[in-house]
């Protein structure tokens, strides 16, 4: 790489990232006004939790700056994010109806949410490549057609449903994987992997299908290339022309979706979390939202957020890096 | 030399769809995807027992929120299965499982159909401006939609429906309230940036052909030849793209449903229905079996259609 090229991707790596914080900046307005400012009522009644008495409703109002007006709230939210509150790092306060502070808690169930959400993406790689690989060999075939049909109805099933269908089959009926709940893994790694298979599955299953297809459409595309009948006509046996060139091209776009989709999902695992009973962030978000708990909502949303933009920088710079021509001037 | 009209007319080409109208000709194309055909069946009768949902609880009997706990429900509360009369069993309340899966479609079709009309207006209007105009509100429009797109729609829509739940007031003094109309207003500004991005690229690459230079050259306004000219060369991907956003939207419609977050009980909605049957799915099976069907069957059909649709309006395109 020239000292040119060197130049060139650090401008890109910071123009991104500059428009990452403008994009964080920006979702901490977006909280603020959903949180503080939408809702009809007194902001500080709806954070002191249901039924508050009136210490606590002063007490959210001080430690909110609430008095102030909207514009120095913001500031004041900003201010407690960048540099804490009396509850710790970044400042997400108290949580009125559980009595504990969000901050600690968060970064305990974040990682519930990131097994769940890695494992199921491991799954789903493991199915989407060899299927999508394998149609692409064979297009317009039983296996191609079928795969395709099947992939749809994947993507057509509620992912709640198909929990709840799992967990009737192989717990209650079948008995052959234990039911709701989680052990950790140093406790029990077994244990682990059978609480969390059912969960990765769910998750899965409709992305398997995305990837298949994806993998399949990227697949027939190099098939064609000039390359790869290079590969064949020199002599190459079909299955190194397939792993070796084929799908190694065909994976580079993968990698961003890759990223994106984890980053994405570890906001959306809430439906799964809460089938099978998983204490993750997508549960808690919504104990806070069923309990009127906003200090929890809020700082789910919030961290979350900045997670899925740090990722999809991640992921940008990345396929810069793997790929030159997406390089911008 | 004179020139015998009517053989020049018969010298055309016998082709299959003489004197159809494209719409005709898309039609018959549509008709060859069998599935897709048998989907749009299922959805029109679906459309329809929807629509007739109070004349086929009064043919039952039963209405949706009738209470029938002596019958229905065994001596310890629990549910009775299907039976000649409750061909779907009753829930843990006792009601109809049937008309209430009926009545359910309602709210499925509504927010489909309504939610995704919504969100595809704007999308195009906004595209369409963003695309032919540039300038300052193209990059205001685009950088929103990145930012839309950048959000974890769950969180966002969780959030936002839990901040607007709190008090019966709902959110901007009242505009929006809990309910069938906040589902609808959370997924109509998480879906419009999709549809955005597509119509904006493509105006875009419309903006420079010779038609749209025709139309200015013979004096007419900008508005017009963005919904004159444009506009009509715009309606196969605007069309294929909004078919495939009807089945997204049921979809998060069942969602919050679901959690508890969307249309409230009373009504009756596929999701809220297996919400209740999340707690008795090892006993009940047909309070999770009935509205799981027809919500996989109808997101399923609309998915199918709309792959029909696409692969008439492109022929070419292959699958």
């Amino acid at each position: 790489m020239g000292g040119e090229c060197i130049c060139v991707m650090g401008r890109y790596i910071l123009r991104r990232l500059l428009w990452t914080l403008v994009v964080i900046l920006i979702v901490t307005l977006v909280t603020f006004v959903i949180f503080y400012v939408l809702p009809s009522g007194d902001p500080a009644v709806r954070f002191a939790g249901k039924e508050p008495t009136q210490q606590v409703v002063a007490q959210v109002r001080r430690d909110l700056g609430l008095n102030h007006n909207v514009a120095v709230q913001y500031l004041l939210y900003l201010k407690r994010l960048v540099v804490g509150d009396k509850y710790g790092w970044p400042g997400l306060g108290f949580s009125y109806t559980t009595g504990g502070a969000i901050a600690p808690q968060l970064w305990q169930r974040a990682q519930i949410t990131l097994q769940l959400v890695l494992g199921a993406a491991v799954i789903w790689m493991l199915i989407g490549i060899p299927v999508g690989v394998y149609a692409a060999l064979k297009p317009r075939s039983a296996f191609d057609r079928s795969s395709l049909l099947v992939g749809l109805v994947f993507i057509s099933t509620p992912v709640f449903w198909l929990g709840m269908l799992l967990l009737w089959l192989f717990w209650a009926t079948l008995g052959w994987l234990p039911g709701t709940g989680y052990v950790t893994f140093t406790t029990d790694p077994v244990a682990w992997a059978g609480h969390m298979l059912m969960p990765w599955l769910t998750l899965s299953l409709a992305f398997a299908a995305i990837y298949a297809r994806i993998i399949r459409g990227k697949m027939l595309d190099t098939l064609g290339e000039d390359y790869i009948r290079t590969a064949r006509a020199k002599g190459l046996p079909e299955r190194r022309v397939v792993t070796h060139h084929a799908l190694r091209a065909s994976l580079v776009p993968i990698v961003t979706l890759l990223a994106v989709d984890i980053a994405t999902l570890i906001g959306g695992t809430v439906v799964v979390e809460d089938v099978f009973n998983l204490q993750g962030l997508g549960s808690w978000v919504l104990y806070g939202a069923q309990n009127q708990d906003l200090p929890i909502t809020l700082a789910v949303t919030l961290v979350a957020t900045i997670a899925v933009s740090l990722l999809s920088l991640m992921a940008d710079v990345i396929y810069a890096y793997l790929d030159p021509r997406v390089r911008p001037r | 030399m004179s020139v015998d009209v009517s053989i020049l007319e018969s010298a055309q080409p016998p082709a299959l769809g003489t004197g159809r109208s494209p719409a005709a000709l898309m039609w018959l194309r549509f008709r060859v995807n069998r599935a897709a055909y048998v989907s749009l069946i299922f959805l029109v009768v679906l459309t329809v027992a929807a629509i007739a949902a109070p004349l086929i609880a009064h043919l039952a009997g039963h209405g949706p929120n009738d209470l029938y706990r002596t019958s229905m429900l065994d001596s310890f509360g629990n549910p009775k299965g299907p039976t000649l009369h409750f061909w779907f069993g009753a829930d843990a309340s006792g009601r109809d499982v049937f008309v209430r899966v009926i009545y359910g479609a309602r709210v499925s079709l509504i927010v489909g159909v309504v939610a995704t009309g919504i969100a595809a207006t704007i999308g195009v209007v906004f595209g369409l401006i963003a695309g032919f105009r540039g300038g300052g509100l193209d990059t205001l429009l685009s950088r929103t939609s990145d930012v839309v797109l950048a959000l974890p729609v769950l969180l966002f829509a969780i959030g936002l429906s839990s901040a607007c739940s709190n008090t019966a007031q709902g959110c901007v003094g009242g505009a929006v309230t809990p309910g069938l109309n906040l589902v609808i207003v959370i997924i109509v500004i998480f879906a419009w940036p999709a549809m955005f991005r597509i119509v904006r690229a493509a105006t875009l690459s419309l903006r420079e052909s010779t038609f749209v230079e025709a139309g200015r050259a013979v004096g007419m306004t900008g508005r017009s030849i963005m919904f004159r000219e444009v506009l009509p060369n715009l309606i196969s991907p605007v069309v294929v793209y909004a078919a495939l956003m009807i089945p997204e939207s049921i979809l998060f419609e069942a969602y919050l449903s679901f959690l508890g977050l969307g249309v409230p009980g009373t009504t009756p909605s596929w999701g809220g229905m297996l919400e209740q049957a999340s707690q008795y799915y090892t006993t009940a099976w047909w309070l999770m079996v009935f509205p799981g069907v027809f919500l996989l069957a109808t997101i399923l059909a609309f998915n199918l259609v709309a792959d029909g649709v696409r692969d008439a309006f492109d022929p070419k395109a292959t699958k």
